[in-house]
């Protein structure tokens, strides 16, 4: 009914438009930097319903048009505090707004690092840090919170997954193909020339693409946009890393209309917050720019985040009471008696891409980029041959394996007094590996061929993620008199993964023996049976080759899409909409001994005709009040890690794979005074047909099964609040709030399947109906305090309090057995709610032409060790003595800093 | 103007300063590593060298108790045995986590935590100081830190292979000696690889599989094998095996494998099945040649002792599935021969009684008697073919030409134990040729309905 209603004021709103004229009048001004005085340019006007009016030239003057009568002018600028200036327009005259200082918030919240750095809580160990909140920090007082206070507790806005968000560099979207989520550490470490961006929290248009569920950052990267200058940062943490480093230049558009800008970074250190986590980065970014002439101007970027890091890896709580210590990391150990990590990522991807600006007229802009993206990623872990599981926290090495209490003591003795045993033992790897004499026959498949050598028992494989895609997109923006705005483009890419693994490191030994063990282990006499590739059978591999798995997935896609804003002076509407094609296949580079018919070469191509719609709006009852709408309906392809059953061995589809449906409402009250500024939102939001596919060892069948999962159906709704009261001009308390229920809506279909052969091992349901979402705190409270001096420093202090953080459930437990019962079935597990208290200070000096700024963000400082951010059960299961395969969960850190020194000239 | 000046001055001025800062920056990687460097060679300590009776006599005391007061024995010297691998869990998966060492004194079996990484034939050192000697069901086991099971018995843990033992080199040959089951079931020859000849699965394991592959979780299963002198041992088999599932052989050969004990029974345990060669003709076989061709038979099968097997001159009586064959029986002083199904366990058996070859060459005419008794054949299914070939020569009873001939046999709704004649079934006259009769028995252990046959006459019509 409420959409009904709607939709109906929307119609209404429409056929008024045509009807009442609005009278307009100007408003001009000048914007200052409120520290230094110097003019600002490319501050962006807008009126209360968020359209752009105009931006500042570059001595700082302004002149909009803007419709007549009361209104609410915001002046936003990256790095500087949002203005909000009530204005009384005339009818064809120009008013004065005088000069209009911004406050700078250089060390503040926009130079902090990394937000959300944990892994994943899932097995898979694909890549999962996501921008999350990270760039919609903006002036409303709800998303600010979400990022900076929420988002370390892996807080998500709505409850909605990184991937229904949509982030774009230059019109280059760079949310990873195959996983769908754009991944901050593509671009991490380039925090200053990153801040120019366009942030909607919803499907509100910023004018790029259909901007999904979760909300669209457009970042432009254009080099005469930089404010000119050199400004350097240095930044010492105990979060992800000690130290950061960063420098970046800006030249402004010069005489010779060149513009360049340049950044550079470095963070590094020995270990972050867990022991073991060593952080080795170096972040590069170059923006070069040439206008031709008043219409036409060229863009190039290149940038790229080059790290290594060592991942801190969650585990079971019997584990961290073992290890007394909730930050426990499983994942190092002592080599020749330093600290060695086992699971490492990196990443080496430039992103280029070349952007020209065309504005053929005043009222017409033109946009079209082409960009290359390229390079490898890599996440290492161990793997082992004809050994006991080499992980410390392995569940037969642990006190719980046992049933008799003296075992239980002994085993708890020697885990918590030998470092050997409760970290990996590099040293031991070595020793096995030099003394293991092997000889492979017919080698490489090679009849009489002989290797012999010392055959690895340990390695530590790369498994890479590499990437090769080609974007290209236009967007056309035109307005039509004054308040209407057509938006449109075309966007098209081509995409091709290559994932495979590859020996990083043979520990001591002469080469690694490319078999499939779970194989070979069923399958004894088979010798062709347990081959990972039949064109290369026995083959013996060395550091650099590759082997175990290696393929490629393509994707192919172009989408449509168009956006008509109309905007008057009581309200705004939307309406936009998408259609896309995408095809999506993948490559098998080796035969698989188990599935020769069918892994090697390509796959059938799986299409998909996609389409949404959207429209949405404001109204004012004055420029003080407004209540805002957004209504979204979308299909989306799936992603293509789902697409396939078990991409790693074969070219099989997913069986039932469906288009996934989005429709999604809100309606909101936004209050906007001088010194009152809050926001209501209510939202309900259904995802259907979804499908994930996943891979675990299943302890009783012995072997790898792929779960694949169809027609799961999520509902998310809740209601959001923020408000933010300025009780004297410097200070400021506010209070935010996210209670929602994000759950499971359906019983999906489940489909296992081996890894080791091709049967179909159950087709059942997974009862998880009404299950919670995990992964992010349903509920959400934070209150604060803020006191900005006029004479440049500030404090603050947040308060926030969670609840109902769920566990991510093992659907084995759930699925339904061969006689139709569910006799594992048992309810979600959930952690208990926490309370944090965070601290931050900064303060600002102008030393001639220097602007120094120094600030500290204390997180925790009560020190809360024991708040679990959230975890999975592990898919292990063993029905005779469930206690074996507890759940792996993750801590807040404790009290952590980041101390951040900015230097400006 | 102002910003246009300041820039000059900033590319002349500043980009020193950033390129100085970048050398920095990219300097300090030297400080941040993973710390990657291998370490320096760790040797592996060999101790004094002992033989594997020396290692296994420590727990000599512990065996001579009641296995409810025995506890593991930790090995306090630094002692090392060297042997060659015997037997590995790396080979047909009938082992697992385990492996089989042997010198010129004993063989012991090494317990591990993993799957073993030893390979047949690998000739190694093992340093046993700090390991555990323990036994299940009597056979000693060398290991690690004992424990204590789910029943609540004391066991040693499998230990880590690496951190004791060392290949001196592979592909040396690990040869079996050879004994008699009657020899090898004795302490001396325990955890020793052993070859049997003239063996063969007792008659009563026809039919069955090695071990229960199909059950869930896969079954381990004791099969007993025999000489011709009546000599048993279990071969047991575990469900795992690659070879589990398949048929025991039916022929006589030689077996190889370890010798086991499991409380006081000896066992065989199988290491690689292509040493399993059980295909030669079992004890008591008795040639059957067909006989010369006949005029006439008259056959009452006087002279026989009661469950003998009937072998007669020119006869076949062949077991075609199951092993089975037509027994003697005496009742009231009658002699007749007999097949049944009956507590054999089979989920199939044909047993094939062949008469010599009838001259054809003038009109002959059979006759004969049968009587069942406990019908137990479903549906249409009958005990008992009559069949008749022109064609068979003695060795091709799977692709001769078998046609049925008509005639009265005993069936489901007749008197149990009482013969029933055949009627007069007149054989095909074909001018220089001869025919055999063949008496078919078909059942099963669930289709196990007794069938006799007696007084088989050819006579010239």
């Amino acid at each position: 009914m409420k959409q009904n209603r709607l939709i109906c004021l929307i119609l209404l709103m429409l056929l008024n438009a045509g009807i009442i004229e609005a009278q307009t009048g100007r408003v001009k001004g000048m914007i200052r930097d409120k520290a230094s005085g110097n003019p600002l340019s490319g501050v962006i006007i807008s009126e209360a319903s968020g359209k752009t009016l105009g931006t500042s030239d570059g001595d700082g003057r302004f002149e909009v048009v803007s419709a007549s009568g009361k209104q609410m002018l915001t002046f936003d600028k990256g790095d500087y505090a949002q203005v909000i200036l009530p204005v009384t327009v005339v009818p064809g005259e120009i008013t004065d707004a005088g000069i209009i200082q911004l406050l700078a918030l250089t060390g503040f919240k926009t130079d902090l690092g990394i937000v959300n750095l944990n892994e994943t809580y899932t097995e898979d160990g694909f890549e999962s840090q996501s921008v999350q909140g990270l760039l919609s920090a903006s002036s409303d007082v709800f998303l600010s919170t979400a990022a900076y206070t929420f988002g370390p507790v892996m807080f998500r806005v709505r409850g909605y997954e990184s991937n229904y968000q949509n982030v774009s560099i230059n019109g280059f979207v760079v949310n990873d193909v195959e996983s769908g989520v754009p991944y901050y550490s593509n671009w991490g470490g380039l925090n200053d020339v990153m801040r120019n961006a366009m942030v909607s929290p919803g499907p509100e248009p910023v004018g790029f693409l259909f901007e999904p569920v979760g909300g669209a950052t457009r970042i432009n990267t254009r080099a005469s946009e930089y404010r000119s200058g050199i400004k350097g940062v240095f930044s010492l943490s105990n979060r992800t890393y000690r130290n950061r480093a960063m420098l970046t230049y800006s030249s402004g558009l010069m005489e010779n209309n060149w513009a360049l800008t340049a950044s550079y970074s470095r963070r590094w250190s020995e270990r972050g917050y867990e022991k073991g986590t060593f952080y080795d980065a170096h972040s590069f970014f170059l923006s070069l720019e040439k206008k031709l002439n008043a219409a036409h101007s060229f863009n190039f970027t290149a940038l790229n985040a080059i790290y290594r890091r060592g991942v801190a890896g969650g585990s079971t709580q019997e584990t961290y009471d073992l290890a007394n210590d909730n930050f426990y990391n499983p994942y190092w150990g002592y080599q020749n008696g330093e600290v060695r990590n086992s699971r490492v990522r990196s990443n080496n991807k430039p992103l280029l891409t070349l952007t020209h600006f065309w504005k053929p007229s005043s009222t017409m802009n033109i946009q079209t980029t082409a960009g290359y993206w390229f390079g490898k990623s890599g996440y290492t872990a161990l793997n082992w041959y004809d050994v006991l599981d080499p992980r410390p926290d392995y569940y037969r090495k642990m006190p719980s394996y046992y049933s008799e209490v003296t075992d239980q003591e002994r085993i708890a003795q020697s885990w918590q007094n030998n470092p050997a045993v409760s970290q990996i033992d590099w040293d031991h790897f070595y020793f096995a590996n030099r003394k293991n004499i092997f000889t492979v026959n017919d080698e490489g498949g090679i009849q009489g061929k002989k290797v012999s050598g010392n055959r690895s028992k340990y390695i530590v494989e790369d498994r890479r993620n590499d990437l090769s895609q080609f974007q290209f997109n236009t967007r056309i923006s035109k307005d039509f008199k004054d308040f209407l705005n057509l938006t449109g483009g075309v966007m098209a890419e081509i995409f091709r993964g290559h994932n495979f693994n590859v020996i990083d490191d043979l520990l001591g030994g002469d080469y690694w023996l490319d078999i499939d063990q779970f194989a070979e282990r069923d399958f004894p006499g088979n010798a062709d049976g347990y081959q990972n590739d039949l064109n290369h059978p026995n083959r013996t591999v060395k550091e650099g080759d590759i082997f175990g798995n290696d393929y490629y997935t393509f994707q192919r896609g172009a989408t449509l899409w168009g956006t008509a804003r109309l905007n008057r002076s009581k309200y705004g509407i939307y309406l936009g909409g998408h259609g896309r094609v995408t095809q999506q296949w993948r490559e098998g580079l080796m035969k698989k001994g188990l599935f020769p018919e069918n892994s090697y070469g390509k796959s059938e191509k799986s299409g998909h005709l996609t389409w949404g719609v959207k429209a949405g709006g404001d109204y004012r009852f004055s420029g003080r009040h407004l209540v805002t709408a957004n209504l979204l309906y979308t299909t989306n392809p799936p992603l293509i890690r789902n697409s396939f059953l078990s991409p790693r061995t074969r070219n099989t589809l997913t069986p039932g794979l469906q288009q996934e449906k989005i429709l999604s409402a809100d309606l909101g009250y936004v209050l906007r005074s001088p010194n009152v500024k809050g926001r209501l939102t209510g939202y309900y939001t259904r995802f259907s047909d979804q499908t994930e596919v996943t891979s675990f060892y299943h302890d009783e069948w012995r072997t790898l099964v792929n779960y694949a999962m169809t027609g799961i159906d999520k509902e998310n709704y809740g209601l959001e609040a923020g408000v933010e009261v300025n009780i004297t001009p410097e200070l400021v308390i506010n209070g935010v709030a996210s209670v929602g229920q994000y759950l499971w809506a359906s019983n999906p279909a489940i489909t296992i399947t081996q890894d080791n052969n091709s049967a179909v091992l159950s087709n059942e349901e997974v009862w998880v109906t009404w299950f919670r979402q995990s992964g992010t705190p349903q509920t959400a409270l934070a209150a604060g305090l803020e006191y900005n001096s006029s004479r440049f420093w500030w404090i603050g202090v947040t308060g926030s309090w969670y609840n109902d953080i769920y566990l991510d459930f093992n659907p084995v437990t759930r699925t339904k057995d061969e006689t139709g019962y569910y006799p594992y079935w048992e309810t979600q597990k959930k952690a208990d709610p926490g309370f944090l208290v965070d601290l931050f200070a900064g303060k600002s000096w102008k030393i001639n032409d220097y602007y120094l700024a120094v600030s500290a963000n204390m997180s925790n400082i009560l020190n809360n060790r024991s708040m679990i951010t959230g975890g999975f059960e592990q898919y292990r299961y063993d029905p005779e003595r469930p206690e074996l395969f507890q759940p792996k969960v993750y801590y807040y850190n404790g009290f952590n800093y980041f101390i951040n020194l900015s230097l400006r000239f | 103007m102002y910003r246009i000046k300041r820039s000059k001055m900033i590319r002349k001025g500043y980009i020193n300063t950033i390129v100085t800062a970048v050398l920095l920056g990219l300097c300090v990687p030297a400080c941040v590593d993973n710390n990657e460097e291998a370490p320096p060679a760790i040797q592996f300590i060999t101790g004094e060298a002992v033989t594997i009776e020396k290692v296994k006599s420590l727990y000599s005391a512990e065996l001579a108790k009641p296995w409810q007061s025995r506890t593991p024995v930790r090995i306090d010297n630094d002692w090392t045995i060297k042997g060659i691998i015997t037997a590995s869990d790396k080979k047909d998966g009938n082992l697992y986590k385990e492996a089989f060492i042997q010198d010129n004194t004993s063989g012991l079996r090494l317990l591990f935590d993993a799957t073993s990484g030893l390979y047949i034939g690998d000739s190694v050192v093992v340093n046993v100081n700090g390991l555990y000697l323990g036994d299940y069901g009597n056979f000693i086991q060398l290991g690690s830190d004992p424990y204590t099971d789910d029943s609540g018995n004391l066991r040693v843990s499998g230990f880590n292979m690496d951190n004791c033992v060392k290949k001196l080199s592979i592909g040396n040959s690990a040869q079996p000696a050879l004994a008699t089951i009657k020899q090898v079931k004795s302490a001396a020859w325990l955890g020793k690889l052993v070859k049997l000849e003239n063996v063969q699965f007792d008659d009563n394991e026809t039919g069955k599989s090695w071990a229960d592959a199909i059950a869930d979780p896969p079954a381990a299963a004791n099969r007993t094998l025999t000489d011709c002198s009546g000599a048993t041992i279990i071969v047991r088999t575990s469900g795992y095996a690659s070879f589990a599932g398949a048929l025991l052989p039916a022929g006589k050969g030689t077996i190889t494998g370890i010798v086991t004990v499991f409380n006081s029974d000896y066992q065989l345990l199988v290491r690689d099945y292509s040493e399993v060669l059980l295909s030669g003709d079992r004890c008591g076989y008795v040639p059957q040649p067909l006989g010369s061709p006949v005029e006439t038979l008259s056959q009452n099968f006087t002279g026989f002792a009661n469950d003998a097997t009937v072998y007669l001159q020119g006869w076949q009586n062949l077991a075609q599935i199951g092993g089975r064959l037509w027994l003697a029986k005496v009742f009231s002083g009658n002699t007749y021969i007999q097949a049944t199904g009956y507590n054999s366990g089979l989920t199939k058996m044909v047993a094939w009684m062949i008469t010599p070859p009838v001259n054809l060459s003038t009109p002959k005419v059979l006759t004969f008697q049968t009587a069942k008794a406990y019908w137990a054949h479903t549906g249409t299914n009958q005990p008992l073919d009559v069949l008749f070939s022109s064609d068979y020569n003695g060795n091709n009873l799977a692709t001769a030409t078998w046609t049925a001939l008509s005639c009265i046999k005993a069936g489901k709704n007749d008197t149990d134990h009482t013969f029933i004649s055949s009627g007069e079934v007149s054989l095909p006259v074909q001018a220089g040729k001869t025919g055999v009769i063949a008496f078919r028995y078909t059942g099963s252990n669930a289709e196990s309905t007794t069938f006799r046959i007696d007084n088989i006459e050819v006579k010239t019509k």
